[in-house]
């Protein structure tokens, strides 16, 4: 290679590293077209946190109880077509966190069934949904609630701002009847026999956080 | 060309390892919350009538009034498969289900034969010897029906040496009444105290059973359905069963001399005692007409359900009719 050509190649590099360092952060590429000549351009590097508590166990009514049926006041839990159980989780983007986050993905996932029998009873009519921050329900796949649990996994754009939470509501209803089957009847030896939950499946959801710019200096 | 090379390689880290908006690569981080269940609440769902058959009465459907605060149903019985039954000797039973612990009011239920002298039926309902039948208490044998269960009294005079004997007895089972509850559904302590007398040639002797007229005699709700409905894995019912001291027999139900089961002293003249049987439904063939006009107990009964209060029960008190 001649002197002339060598000096050339090196400077192509040196520009391509000079441009990949430009589009190195994220959003770096995006803000630099956004931004109007004469604007500084910055490079950040860092991190996001998140932290998730609860959940906190919850009801929502769905529908009133049909004749011949009465709900014991105060239960918690799954009662077909009158009640759904709520799990409430508070998300945080922690204020150490460099960028805004999506809650990216939420895996709804099953940890443990905890009675077999009862789950095998309820998993055919067992329906759950994910809601965040109060948005619309999205519902699990009925395909992954099987006879060995659930796991699914929904996405989501909803974003948070370092040192924001928000909650993320997971329900599971059962409605009151399925074709000709009168549910609250079916499973009645599958209730509670107390103001507490009948445990049947555990479930430790995992939340992911995905930046979506990045954060002022 | 080593050093360009060497270069383009750098360069090629530089863009994997840099996250960049075109390669997707951000700043991700999962985070996984602690384990929680979820599972089924408590509720208590008594049998619905329109899915497990009219047999199941809502005592709520019994609007038909026929005193103050007073509404009847009088349904006939048979042995046939609509209660259970079909072929044999069934006894004749009332089931309750409920899911109250404190509902407010009261329930009586008999069973009766018939008269000796058939009376006229109309009909509030059916017609035929079926559980959604009910005949119109305004009827003459409604009213006949009607009066016996709220007589303070049901009187009879027992077999006599010589004649027929008469009164009520004959045609009285108790199934809900005389203070039976749920803590004594069926057992002797809460059949009527036996009658005892002296035989004599002309029956003069009577046997009174005391049937209150007034609800204030009734047990009530409360004390008659299951009152802890939510502890079990499901709700459980209460078992009363019909008794008599009507005699029952192979050939069917006493209606002449011997018509009370009693028991004697020596040579039958001395002291006589009652005795509590269960009341027998035996199978037939025989048709609604014959079994409607038939004044045998054990091929019909009319079961009386009688609830009393100013408030209408909940839904959820359940009267199941069976035979077994």
């Amino acid at each position: 290679m001649s002197p002339g050509l060598k000096h050339a190649a090196v400077a192509a590099v040196a520009a391509a590293v000079l441009g990949a360092l430009l589009l190195g952060s994220p959003g770096t590429f995006a803000s630099l077209n956004a931004t109007k000549t004469g604007s500084s351009v910055v490079i950040t590097s860092g991190t996001i946190t998140a932290s998730v508590a609860g959940p906190t166990t919850g009801t929502v009514s769905t529908g009133t109880a049909p004749a011949g049926v009465v709900v014991d006041a105060g239960s918690v839990g799954i009662i077909p077509g009158i009640q759904a159980q709520t799990l409430t989780y508070s998300v945080t983007n922690s204020s150490s966190s460099a960028s805004p986050a999506a809650i990216s993905s939420i895996r709804v996932v099953s940890t443990s069934i905890t009675d077999a029998t009862r789950w095998g009873h309820i998993q055919p009519y067992l329906a759950v949904t994910v809601a965040v921050n109060g948005g619309s329900a999205v519902a699990v796949p009925s395909s992954a609630i099987t006879s060995t649990g659930i796991d699914a996994t929904i996405s989501g754009t909803v974003n948070v701002q370092p040192g924001a939470t928000v909650p993320v509501v997971i329900s599971f209803t059962i409605p009151a009847t399925s074709g000709t089957i009168d549910l609250l009847r079916q499973l009645q030896p599958d209730r509670s026999s107390a103001l507490t939950i009948a445990s049947i499946i555990g479930l430790a959801p995992v939340f992911t956080l995905t930046q979506t710019s990045i954060a002022a200096p | 060309m080593a050093i360009p090379a060497a270069l383009a390689a750098a360069f090629a880290l530089v863009l994997v390892s840099l996250p960049t908006e075109g390669s997707g690569a951000l700043w991700t981080t999962t985070t996984t919350a602690s384990t929680a269940a979820a599972g089924t609440g408590q509720w208590c769902a008594a049998p619905d009538p329109s899915e497990v058959g009219a047999r199941y009465i809502r005592l709520s459907s019994i609007t038909t009034s026929v005193g103050t605060n007073q509404f009847m149903a009088i349904v006939p019985v048979a042995n046939n498969a609509a209660w259970g039954g079909g072929t044999g000797s069934k006894s004749l039973n009332v089931r309750l289900w409920g899911c109250q612990s404190a509902p407010v009011g009261s329930l009586r239920v008999t069973a009766w034969s018939n008269p000796a002298t058939a009376l006229g039926m109309t009909w509030l309902a059916g017609g035929t010897v079926a559980p959604a039948s009910r005949l119109n208490p305004a009827s003459a044998a409604g009213t006949d029906l009607e009066t016996r269960a709220q007589l303070a009294t049901v009187t009879g005079s027992p077999a006599p040496v010589l004649g027929s004997p008469s009164g009520d007895v004959r045609r009285y089972s108790w199934i809900i009444a005389g203070g039976r509850t749920n803590a004594s559904p069926a057992t002797e302590a809460t059949d009527p105290p036996q009658c005892t007398y002296f035989t004599n040639l002309l029956g003069g002797a009577a046997c009174p059973v005391a049937i209150t007229n007034s609800s204030g005699g009734d047990s009530t709700f409360a004390n008659l359905f299951d009152v802890t409905p939510w502890t079990g894995s499901t709700i459980s019912s209460i078992t009363y069963t019909a008794h008599t001291w009507a005699t029952q027999s192979s050939t069917g139900w006493g209606t002449t001399n011997g018509w009370l089961n009693v028991t004697c002293g020596t040579l039958g003249f001395l002291e006589c005692g009652t005795n509590v049987t269960t009341t027998f439904l035996t199978g037939t063939s025989a048709s609604d007409a014959s079994l409607l006009a038939s004044n045998n107990g054990n091929l019909l009964q009319w079961l009386v359900v009688q609830w009393t209060g100013t408030t209408t029960p909940p839904s959820d008190l359940v009267l199941e009719v069976f035979l077994q």
